[in-house]
């Protein structure tokens, strides 16, 4: 397998843990939609295992988990470098997403546009949750989609002749 | 600011010597994933690391990286000996 195709399988498992997060998010408004809840404790449960399963993938074995929560002292110059990167984005993209948020809610807990947004509200504590497991992983994710991952270099594989 | 690529015979003076790259990246204090950046040329070192390549191998910086595409070894050295001669 190419690099190129590790990537993109590595993309793949990304987008499922995450999709599986955003449906964890929206469960509480399915279940009480549809009002019986043992079909969507089930529900959570697969998405509990494909959180995990996903999680381990594409954060632990990759080391990219390491990596983004290893101290400073420990990392090589590249390595400082794209976590720095890294976390530089993150923490952008997830200042936005929260201010964004947070409007949403002081929008839904007050004023005529509560009967709109009340749904908000309703999945503000689940929420938190998820933007906390982003706030983590995001940075690793970060690294792992805007670089193509390591070939085998624990080996003395064949040098290029220059 | 975009830095210019930075071309290198890591790879053809660690093979030659028969280093592996977890010897080479323990010898100058980095990751040994991060030799194989240098390697391919993803990733340019700072100063200090070039020099810490250079002390390794023992030989000038400009012999181990350039901002232009290298020669293969045999044939500067078969330029070289023309010239001299």
């Amino acid at each position: 397998m190419t690099r190129e195709q590790t990537q993109s399988r590595w993309r793949m498992t990304v987008l499922s843990n995450y999709l599986a997060v955003l449906l964890g998010v929206i469960l509480p408004l399915l279940a009480k939609a549809t009002g019986s809840p043992w079909g969507w404790i089930v529900v959570f449960v697969v998405l509990v295992v494909t959180i995990s399963i996903t999680f381990r993938k594409a954060f632990k074995s990759t080391g990219l988990w390491t990596l983004t929560h290893a101290k400073p002292s420990t990392l090589d110059e590249r390595e400082l470098e794209q976590t720095h990167a890294a976390l530089g984005v993150s923490y952008r993209w997830m200042l936005v997403v929260m201010i964004a948020t947070m409007y949403l809610l002081i929008l839904a807990r007050q004023g005529s546009l509560g009967q709109w947004l009340g749904w908000v509200d309703s999945i503000a504590s689940v929420l938190a949750m998820a933007f906390l497991y982003v706030a983590h992983t995001l940075p690793a994710a970060i690294i792992g989609w805007n670089q193509l991952p390591p070939a085998n270099d624990a080996t003395n594989d064949a040098a290029v002749a220059r | 600011m975009k830095t210019r690529q930075l071309y290198n015979r890591i790879a053809v003076l660690r093979n030659e010597r028969g280093i592996s790259r977890k010897e080479l990246a323990t010898a100058i204090g980095v990751n040994y994933q991060t030799v194989g950046y240098l390697e391919r040329g993803e990733y340019n070192p700072s100063l200090d690391l070039a020099f810490k390549i250079s002390e390794f191998f023992g030989l000038p910086i400009e012999i181990i990286f350039s901002t232009q595409p290298m020669k293969p070894l045999s044939e500067e050295l078969y330029e070289r000996r023309r010239g001299i001669s």
